[in-house]
């Protein structure tokens, strides 16, 4: 990455911040409202046809980024960048050009289909609405997608009740590919799946992506699922990206403490090597996005802790080998104590 | 020798009947689990697995019916009374369910809620409740529980809240504690707490556990012994390092190799094909027939039995040998 | 918990698919109401073929007589024949209860999609609106308006339209703050569907059942009060057939034992109601998107 062509996808300081509803007596009195800090200054770029795995507890934002992307939300501040054009810009035109690009697959195959329109009837109004291919082509087109997505075109008219979870995943994967975009946002696609059925739907995204040059964000709670699709992780904690590293690395070598929390999190079919421990991974819970500490948002809950990590936010800084990671450990981080003058503003 | 079991399941059979005819949830299921045993049954969703548990511990809806034994103390719980149900649940076997957002009641202080279930089960004085209490609490791991007690549950985080619900089973001092997918809702973080936390309890407590989960790798970290169920039968039973390291079973051998992130980094899994069956319907012999690449014209009127493997290891394949056999000679094919 | 016995091979379950197959499985209740408003209907529309009468024709000859053969139902005090009126009645009654309805369903429905659906100013303005509105008691409201508008027909019907839309506003603008956050909605604004689309053809069709239901006890309400309108003699004048007015001119014989005058206007009310409700309740069991079993 780099060199030349731009990265399909990318984000500078992205920030999505939700205004908490504040009560009269607090906006009489001036007060600010609170907000949640869901997405707190990430910047991430994507290549054309790669995967980026992006991992993390509950709550830490990945949803909020994804559909940051997609533009479900409007971005509090930041850039959003497409082939290297801004999807912020007012070209309206441009746009609505850009966005058809970037298309989402859902997690629940239960409520991303619309239980009224059939599934012919979904995916034709996809069609019809960006005029995909002249009105006579449609039936063929119906067809043909539902058949890339391993359905008999047979199935066309039915209604979403009428399919099982996974063949409503590929439903839904269907219709994001009717458009076709270059860059899909998968949020937990295979988290409600059973695992025989999650395994399928699975070979279908690699048969997608290697067949069409899709690129993919792929967000999930299941570090064993973005261990098998991501070629890097992005390691998410509590708005910001802390640790960014190729898959193939990052689960044998996790720099980040949180990082390194996560993967030992992990339940593994390996009885040898740590039979039952009897500590966990890592003690506490996140705390919530409407108080992030100051300095290091992992320092309440990370074993490595110094006293700079209270003060001084780590950016995210890129290490020797590819991966980047925001850590005091690590080298490239913003001077320590003393240098005063570095954190303004890293507090509330 | 191994001391007696202290739970014997035997031709365990639960159906609903439901607008679209009988379910068989659960169809001639048999396992032990022996004292201080932690037992995982693993398998997929809708296979039987909640409604074994429900079975255990009697907590079945109305329009459910059950066949079979399950044997605690010689005694034939699917035959007990209601009343002497009510004083094996909770004070003998207690149970945990996945959803630990739902568990708790949501305008009673957590304190006085783990109070109320020590006085279920021992007569004391409110004070001695409370500070029998504070000391489940303090043993589930909640930091500063003098502090927590007088919380109410939105205060608490998930895992937190299913820190509370064990302590809640635990008020009992139950022999058996059945799990049923009591980290499905949670972080990897604090599934790992929990999970934690029950190799604990059952470690220091010397208290048999039955977890159930979708997740192998979950059933790895806690349990010694596993069975893997498939629409409504248990497929393969055996120690856990056998069952995962060795399987025997296809249904067993295709699970593990759709697992992501396992084998390798393959670019494409190996998935096991079609879907698990319908219970109102399910396939005829071999249930797994319509999906198993190795079955022959004789799996779907094969009278399914579970056949010996090893010592404490069986399946349920009549084929498993020739199919070891054939998996040994691909291996060498390929290496 | 979404996911129990989601496995089952969809072949083995061809449900019935509504909408695709309308008119097999009718609820029963629809059916039976259905026939009771069909019959209601024929009869207000056959009315001049069915009796010899006109609605207005006077026999003072013949006033205040019980029914008989020759007059069924009776005749009121003027000699009018009850059944006639009652039937010609209908006439006014089923317009006092259908448009009105159908103009607050529409209004209402379309101002608590826009309002639910983007939130924000739109929203604040109209449930401001809402708020001052259901402030006031609705009879209290409705009195007043027509009062200020004056008596008649027209007014009657403009006055209950100016208030019933607030119903309809509310339930959907409920159901649609749920459903915008429904994947699907969120999956079609994604694929770049434009708003009208949005609500017109995927939020509505799923949040529109609650207010057909309502609007079915919404007509017989308004056909309650619009002859309750006319009984306090704020609905069309005399001498217009309307059931409210038949009762409020009858009632001062009921104490002479003349009933007639003023039973068959109520039962004729009784009828248009179980009609509407039974409508109301096969229609709710209809629309009902089938769980996911
Ligand atoms: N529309 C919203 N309004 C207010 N707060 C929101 C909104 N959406 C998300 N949040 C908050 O933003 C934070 C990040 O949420 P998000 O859904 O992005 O997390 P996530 O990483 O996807 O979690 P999960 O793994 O549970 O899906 C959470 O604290 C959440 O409560
Ligand atoms: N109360 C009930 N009424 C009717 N059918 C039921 C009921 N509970 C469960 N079933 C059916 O019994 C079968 C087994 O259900 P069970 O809940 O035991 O599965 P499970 O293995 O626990 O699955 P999951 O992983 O989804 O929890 C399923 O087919 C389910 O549909
Ligand atoms: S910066 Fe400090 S607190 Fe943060 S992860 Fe690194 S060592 Fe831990
Ligand atoms: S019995 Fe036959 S169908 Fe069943 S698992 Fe064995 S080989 Fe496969
Ligand atoms: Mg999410
Ligand atoms: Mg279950």
């Amino acid at each position: 990455m780099g060199n030349g062509a731009p990265p399909l996808v990318e984000t500078r300081d992205l920030t999505m911040h939700f205004p908490l509803p504040s009560g009269l007596v607090d906006r009489l009195r001036g007060r600010p409202a609170e907000v949640v800090r869901a997405v707190d200054g990430v910047s991430l770029a994507i290549a054309a046809g790669e995967t980026v795995g992006l991992v993390g507890e509950s709550g830490c934002g990945k949803t909020t980024f994804g559909r940051c992307l997609v533009r479900l939300y409007e971005p509090t501040s930041g850039d959003l960048r497409f082939r290297g054009e801004s999807l912020l810009g007012h070209d309206a035109a441009a746009v609505r050009r850009l966005r058809r690009s970037v298309q989402m697959i859902f997690q629940d195959p239960y409520s991303s289909l619309n239980p009224r329109k059939t599934v012919r009837a979904a995916l034709s109004e996809v069609l019809r609405v960006h005029r995909i291919c002249p009105e006579a082509e449609v039936p063929a087109r119906v067809a043909g997608l539902l058949e890339r997505v391993g359905l008999s075109a047979a199935l066309a008219d039915r209604y979403p009740r009428q399919f099982s979870g996974g063949q409503r995943q590929r439903i839904g994967i269907a219709r994001a590919l009717a458009v076709e975009p270059a860059f899909i946002v998968a949020d937990e696609a295979v988290s409600a799946l059973d695992v025989s059925i999650q395994a399928q739907v699975l070979n279908l995204l690699a048969q997608l992506q290697d067949d069409l040059g899709l690129t993919y964000l792929f967000i999930a709670h299941n570090l064993g699922v973005v261990r098998h699709i991501a070629d890097r992780v992005a390691v998410m904690y509590l708005g910001t990206i802390v640790e960014v590293q190729a898959a193939a690395t990052v689960f044998d070598q996790p720099l980040h403490p949180y990082t390194q929390a996560l993967v030992r999190a992990i339940p593994t079919l390996d009885r040898g090597r740590a039979a039952r421990p009897t500590t966990a991974a890592i003690e506490g819970d996140p705390p919530s996005p409407m108080a992030v500490p100051a300095g290091c948002r992992f320092h309440p809950r990370c074993p490595y802790a110094m006293p700079v990590c209270r003060e001084v936010a780590p950016v995210l800084a890129p290490q020797p080998g590819g991966p980047a990671v925001a850590c005091h450990l690590y080298p490239g981080q913003p001077a320590a104590a003393g240098a005063v003058s570095v954190n303004i503003g890293t507090g509330a | 020798m191994t001391p007696p079991p202290i739970l014997r399941v035997r031709g365990l059979e639960t159906s609903f009947a439901t607008s679209g005819g009988l379910v068989r949830a659960v169809d001639g299921v048999s396992f032990d689990v022996g004292p201080g045993e932690a037992f995982g049954l693993v398998g997929e969703s809708g296979c039987g697995k909640s409604a074994t548990c429900r079975s255990i511990i009697g907590l079945l809806p109305g329009h459910a019916t059950t066949a079979g034994a399950v044997e605690f103390n010689g005694q034939n719980l699917l035959a007990a009374t209601p009343e002497a149900m009510r004083r094996v649940r909770g004070a003998e076997i207690a149970m945990v369910f996945q959803d630990p957002m739902t568990a708790l009641n949501p305008v009673a202080r957590i304190g006085d809620q783990v109070a109320e279930a020590v006085r279920a089960h021992q007569r004391v004085g409110h004070r001695a409740a409370r500070a029998r209490a504070l000391e489940l609490l303090r043993l589930v791991g909640i930091p500063a529980p003098e502090r927590r007690l007088d919380d109410y549950p939105h205060r608490f985080s998930g895992g937190m809240r299913q820190r509370v619900v064990i302590a809640i089973a635990l008020a009992g001092e139950p022999r058996i504690l059945l799990a049923d997918e009591p980290t499905t809702a949670l972080d990897v973080t604090i599934q790992d707490q929990i999970l934690t936390l029950l190799v604990r309890l059952q470690a220091e407590l010397g208290m048999s556990v039955v977890l159930v989960s979708h997740d192998l790798g979950v059933v790895a970290r806690v349990c010694q012994r596993v069975a893997v169920m498939y629409a409504g039968q248990i497929v393969e039973q055996g120690p856990v390092e056998t069952v995962l390291g060795a399987p025997r079973h296809p249904y067993t051998i295709g699970l593990l190799a759709s697992l992501p992130g396992i084998a390798g980094r393959a670019r494409y899994l190996r998935p096991i094909p079609g879907a698990p069956p319908s219970l109102l319907d399910p396939p005829s012999g071999c249930r797994f027939h319509p999906r198993c690449p190795f079955a022959t014209e004789r799996c779907p009127t094969w009278a399914v039995e579970r056949l010996p493997v090893g010592p404490d290891h069986d399946a349920a394949c009549w084929r498993q040998e020739a199919i070891a056999e054939e998996s040994r000679l691909a291996a060498v094919g390929t290496t | 918990m979404a996911t129990t016995s989601t496995h089952a091979a969809p072949t083995a379950r061809p449900r019935a698919a509504w909408p695709a197959v309308p008119g097999l499985r009718l609820p029963p209740t629809l059916l039976v109401g259905g026939v009771l408003l069909a019959v209601v209907v024929a009869l207000a529309v056959m009315a001049p073929l069915l009796t010899p009468y006109g609605p207005l024709d006077q026999d003072l000859l013949n006033a205040k007589k019980p029914p008989s053969w020759g007059h069924p139902f009776g005749t009121d005090n003027f000699g009018r024949d009850v059944l006639t009126r009652v039937l010609f009645g209908a006439r006014v009654d089923l317009l006092i209860g259908l448009v009105p309805t159908a103009i607050t369903f529409v209004v209402g429905v379309s101002l608590g999609a826009v309002a639910g659906y983007f939130g924000g100013r739109v929203d604040a303005v109209l449930m401001r609106l809402v708020d001052i509105a259901v402030a006031f008691p609705f009879f209290v409201l409705l009195i007043a308006l027509v009062a200020m508008l004056g008596p008649g027909l027209r007014n009657m019907i403009v006055a209950i339209s100016l208030v019933g839309w607030i119903s309809y506003a509310r339930i959907v603008r409920g159901e649609v703050l749920v459903a915008r956050q429904a994947e699907y909605v969120l999956a079609a604004r994604t694929l770049g569907f434009g708003d009208a689309r949005i609500i017109a053809g995927h939020l509505l069709p799923n949040v529109i059942t609650a207010a057909i239901v309502f609007s079915m006890a919404d007509i017989v309400l308004n056909i309650l009060l619009g002859t309750a309108l006319s009984f306090l003699g704020l609905g069309p004048q005399a001498p217009t057939a309307e059931w409210g007015r038949m009762i409020q001119e009858g009632r001062q014989f009921i104490a002479s034992g003349e009933w007639w005058m003023t039973t068959f206007p109520g039962l004729a009310i009784v009828v248009v109601a179980v009609a509407f409700s039974l409508i109301g309740d096969g229609l709710a069991d209809l629309l009902r998107v089938e769980d996911r079993v």
